[in-house]
């Protein structure tokens, strides 16, 4: 496992799209997150509570849970984050010996709790596709559901939609009186 | 009702987000290390390529506006006036004076600082040539779920139409918000 850490200025690894939320998870230049994430093998940021996990595993998402697991905590032991009371030793034990603490792990909020110092763990974001909650259709997220609205609207395409906006309104006023109530967070 | 973004806001000392485009530039100690941002008296934050030329029909007021944008405090603020009360004289006097340099100043593709209370006239989104991100959201939501804005609304009628998340992915794939 390796830790993303630092400030990496116009660099991809110094932030996040968190496509469940629309968020824009970013590392200041401490190299604290604002808050946790994970990443599917396809690219999808979803907040770590939102991640799939299946009530009956097959033996092989149990080992490759397991897997990312006992590598975290190896990691963690190096770079002397290491608690033994949240973290537990992997050594002949199976994924059912240790389903809690692994099932924890992959669903919680390391980064903002300050359980990991500074960083993000790597391979929390190459998560397989069985445990994002947007390959599987569970969340549709907010930038999928703008573009389906794009889509319907605009042809999927931004162009499309500012001529549709400016024709049905002369002047910046008007459109914002029409989108009057709708707040962006 | 609230829809959440991942628009960081215009005015932060440490990022600044292209209203536009949504390409984001990081700062330190006011100056950027990605574009310099201009922004407009009313908010809209963009990258300098977007901004508009200088008309040279100006009224007096927009005049004022210009000489007053802190972005060109360093090409006015030689002017030995009272700046608080300024009259119709020092506006043209300033500007007049200014005006060759202001406008080459804005042309140029970088400035360390950025250019903020930037007039509304080389604002894109005041003059309605370009729809912001934000506004082009908003828009959708309120055409598409209407005042309630409950997009789960949006999200029941994808799961209706898609049975799974690649047949959603095909209808949505290459679309740039």
């Amino acid at each position: 496992m390796k830790i993303r850490t630092g400030f990496v200025s116009n660099s991809s690894s110094s932030s996040f799209t968190c496509h469940v939320t629309g968020d824009e998870v970013k590392c200041d230049q401490n190299g604290y997150w604002n808050r946790g994430i994970r990443e599917c093998e396809h690219g999808h940021g979803f907040p770590p509570e939102c991640t799939i996990i299946p009530d009956k595993l097959t033996k092989k998402q149990k080992t490759l849970m397991l897997e990312i697991y006992s590598q975290a905590v190896n990691d963690m032991a190096s770079y002397g984050w290491y608690d033994g009371k949240k973290w537990k030793p992997t050594k002949n034990k199976t994924y059912d010996d240790l389903q809690e603490e692994i099932v924890t792990f992959f669903i919680t909020d390391w980064e903002t709790e300050g359980n990991v110092g500074i960083g993000i763990i790597e391979d929390l974001l190459s998560l397989p596709q069985w445990m994002c909650p947007i390959c599987n259709m569970q969340v549709i997220g907010f930038y999928n559901a703008m573009k389906f609205m794009l889509r319907t609207f605009g042809k999927g395409d931004r162009k499309v939609l500012d001529k549709i906006i400016k024709n049905k309104f002369s002047t910046l006023k008007e459109l914002e009186e029409f989108v009057e109530g709708i707040e962006l967070i | 009702m609230k829809i959440r973004t991942g628009f960081v806001s215009n005015s932060s000392s440490s990022s600044f987000v292209c209203c536009i485009s949504g390409v984001i530039t990081s700062g330190r100690d006011g100056s950027y290390e990605g574009f310099s941002p201009v922004e407009c008296i009313c908010g809209h934050g963009f990258q300098p390529r977007y901004a508009l030329e200088i008309p040279d029909n100006l009224t007096i007021q927009q005049k004022e506006e210009i000489i007053r944008s802190e972005g060109f405090e360093s090409i006015t603020g030689e002017y030995e006036v009272d700046w608080d009360n300024l009259d119709k004289e020092d506006i043209e006097k300033i500007y007049s004076a200014s005006e060759k340099s202001i406008k080459s100043y804005l042309s140029s593709s970088y400035h360390e600082y950025g250019i903020f209370d930037a007039p509304i006239c080389i604002c894109p989104i005041c003059a309605f040539q370009k729809i912001s991100r934000n506004d082009r959201i908003k828009f959708l939501v309120k055409e598409f779920i209407g005042d309630d804005g409950n997009l789960d609304k949006v999200d029941q009628e994808i799961k209706q139409r898609f049975s799974n998340y690649d047949e959603f992915w095909e209808h949505i794939k290459g679309i740039k918000l």
